[in-house]
């Protein structure tokens, strides 16, 4: 890979800005590989949680126009099974891996964390948009600050990797949120989770197409929201942000980064441009900075 | 890349047996043998199933009926609508003017069947095996014959064709003849067999693992330790891509993503 794609983040040096997020691919030590000798600079795992989950039925997946929706419904074969495909990723490549964790309280992050310090991911993520089981509404622990708060707060308390809190797009204020992560000692944000959720139907059957009827948007039409978001957060905090959302191309990269984003997450684009999109956005990326003229990608700087 | 999703309606539904059914979808897709579509009634759930019959104006799946999913779709009636996506996945190969061996074992069969039809259009001559718990259980035997091949039968209780397995009829053709391409769908310890024995021969087999999104981006499907995925790089793998799978004939994984290891052999 090129060396101009070399990018510092919370102490490691990738070899591209490139990042699979939760989720994508990730279920596997086989699938991270892959997403790495595919030009991945940093995977991240399925988000796990302290027991093993089946996710919801499916259909699971419906694409339309600008996008798609999926209700995975956060299947994961548990925390421990996670962090050993971890280790048996790790046995074979270096790249550094996020492990993804979600619970329903700050107890509960607080022991996924103590699972992962024992593990070989190099990062934890807090994938902070599961509805809050203490909230009457279930309204979803990433759209209260204080929910935020504490949960990081709980996991930097206990955590000996750097953590980086997932915030979801669904809220009032994300500079509060984002303010709110980094008070309570984030190291970083991954943004931004799937839009919504919505919803498809089958006009001739006349029935939603999920089996769980709604789904969290993701895809190209995310990628103004995203952008919009990423700006603003990175208006008021100071930690580097994995940007992410309806990312397909080298272009987008750059137009995340110029947004406030230090590395790009490339998800729903392994639907649109194949497993190959992590080395073809890569090639992408060198071009744009030969012709623009910059050194490397680090020099791609936020807008004002 | 575009979803292919239709909404069709059933057109023909085919009672194979007692625990076997065909629906008949009048819709003109290109599909080659080996590729699936994903099949629900937006109600019960969403599964993949094999394209068993493909012309220029109607396809066709066969399902066993195994379970819940299954069980509701078998009360689905002509006239009745389903959503279909698809057809996704890899393709057996097709030479010309080659002799070819065909094994296949349960629900591993109907696939067998639109490949068979394939093969003779291009001028291969054909050889098939198909393999089943008992006869009652036993597909496609009409449907072989009439693209005029006659189906070496074989049932573990031996109450249709002759008593063994499909193990044990391939290593008997093997001894008199030499095919120059084996194919295989069926149970994968099966799958594993007709590898192991097929001795130097090409070989390709139809690989299932759970399936969820089917378009290649939740990793479900992907097999160990490379990550291929079986709805984009398969279902049909041959024996150089098998030969990268340590999981193969070892392990899949469950809805949760879970191992599950293979115990002992069936067929
Ligand atoms: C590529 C591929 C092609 C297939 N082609 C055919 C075919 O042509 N005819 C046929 O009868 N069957 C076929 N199957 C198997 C078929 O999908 C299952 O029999 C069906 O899903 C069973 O559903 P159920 O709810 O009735 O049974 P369940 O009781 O839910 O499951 C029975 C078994 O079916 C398998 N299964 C269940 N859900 C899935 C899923 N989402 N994806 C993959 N496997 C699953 C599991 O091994 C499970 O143990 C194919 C599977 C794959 C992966
Ligand atoms: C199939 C699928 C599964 C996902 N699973 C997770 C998950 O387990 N945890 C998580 O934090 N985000 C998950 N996401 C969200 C993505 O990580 C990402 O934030 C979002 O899709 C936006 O990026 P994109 O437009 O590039 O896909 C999932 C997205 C998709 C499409
Ligand atoms: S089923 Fe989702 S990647 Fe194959």
């Amino acid at each position: 890979m090129s060396k101009k794609l070399m990018i510092d983040f919370l102490g490691y040096t990738l070899a591209s800005p490139l990042v699979l997020p939760a989720g994508i691919m990730g279920i596997s030590s086989g699938s991270l590989a892959r997403a790495a000798n595919c030009g991945a600079g940093l995977l991240t795992t399925k988000s796990l949680s302290l027991k093993p989950r089946k996710g919801h039925n499916n259909p699971v997946t419906a694409c339309f126009e600008g996008g798609m929706i999926n209700a995975m419904g956060l299947c994961n074969p548990g925390i421990k099974e996670g962090l050993e495909e971890v280790r048996d990723f790790k046995k074979r490549i270096e790249s550094p891996v996020i492990a993804s964790v979600f619970g329903t309280s700050p107890e509960e992050f607080y022991e996924l964390a103590s699972y992962v310090n024992k593990s070989k991911a190099d990062f934890i993520e807090l994938n902070l948009s599961c509805p809050n089981v203490l909230d009457e509404f279930g309204v979803p622990l990433s759209a209260s600050k204080d929910s935020v708060y504490k949960i990081v707060k709980s996991v930097k308390s206990v955590s000996e990797r750097p953590v980086i809190a997932k915030l979801s797009p669904n809220v009032l204020s994300i500079k509060e949120i984002a303010m709110a992560a980094q008070n309570a000692g984030a190291d970083a944000l991954s943004m931004i989770n799937s839009l919504g959720p919505g919803m498809l139907i089958d006009i001739k059957l006349k029935r939603p197409v999920l089996a769980n009827k709604f789904g969290g948007v993701s895809g190209p039409c995310l990628k103004p929201v995203a952008q919009k978001l990423i700006y603003e957060a990175s208006s008021c905090v100071k930690i580097p942000i994995i940007g992410m959302g309806g990312v397909i191309s080298g272009k987008d990269v750059i137009e995340i980064k110029m947004a406030g984003a230090t590395l790009a997450g490339i998800g729903a684009g392994v639907f649109y441009r194949g497993i190959e999109i992590f080395k073809k956005v890569n090639r992408e990326i060198v071009k744009f900075l030969n012709e623009a003229g910059y050194e490397n990608i680090g020099e791609v700087k936020r807008i004002k | 890349m575009k979803e292919k999703r239709f909404t069709l309606k059933i057109m023909d539904v085919i009672y194979e047996n007692e625990k076997t059914i065909t629906f008949i979808f009048k819709h003109k897709i290109k599909s080659g043998p080996g590729q699936f579509i994903m099949l629900s009634d937006l109600e019960n759930g969403e599964k993949p199933f094999s394209i068993s019959s493909c012309d220029g104006s109607s396809f066709g799946v066969t399902m066993k009926i195994v379970g819940e999913f299954t069980g509701k779709l078998s009360a689905l009636k002509p006239g009745d609508m389903v959503s279909i996506r698809g057809p996704y996945g890899s393709t057996f190969t097709i030479p010309e003017g080659k002799r070819c061996l065909i094994t296949g074992g349960g629900c591993g069969v109907p696939p067998l069947f639109f490949l068979a039809g394939r093969l003779i259009e291009r001028n291969n001559t054909v050889t098939a095996v198909t393999g089943f718990k008992t006869g009652s259980e036993a597909m496609c035997v009409n449907e072989f014959e009439k693209t005029g091949i006659r189906p070496v039968i074989m049932t573990d209780d031996g109450s249709l064709g002759a008593r063994g397995t499909v193990l044990d009829a391939m290593r008997d053709i093997l001894k008199k003849e030499r095919p120059d391409m084996i194919y295989a769908a069926g149970p994968e310890i099966m799958l594993k067999k007709v590898m192991d024995a097929s001795d130097g021969i090409p070989c390709e087999i139809l690989v299932e693992r759970y399936m969820k999104c089917a378009i290649g981006i939740c990793g479900q499907c992907a097999m160990d330790p490379i990550g291929l995925r079986v709805c984009v790089e398969g279902p049909v793998l041959n024996k150089r891509a098998v030969g990268l799978l340590s999981e193969f004939g070892a392990y899949r994984r469950d809805a949760s993503g879970a191992k599950e290891f293979f115990c002992g052999a069936t067929h």
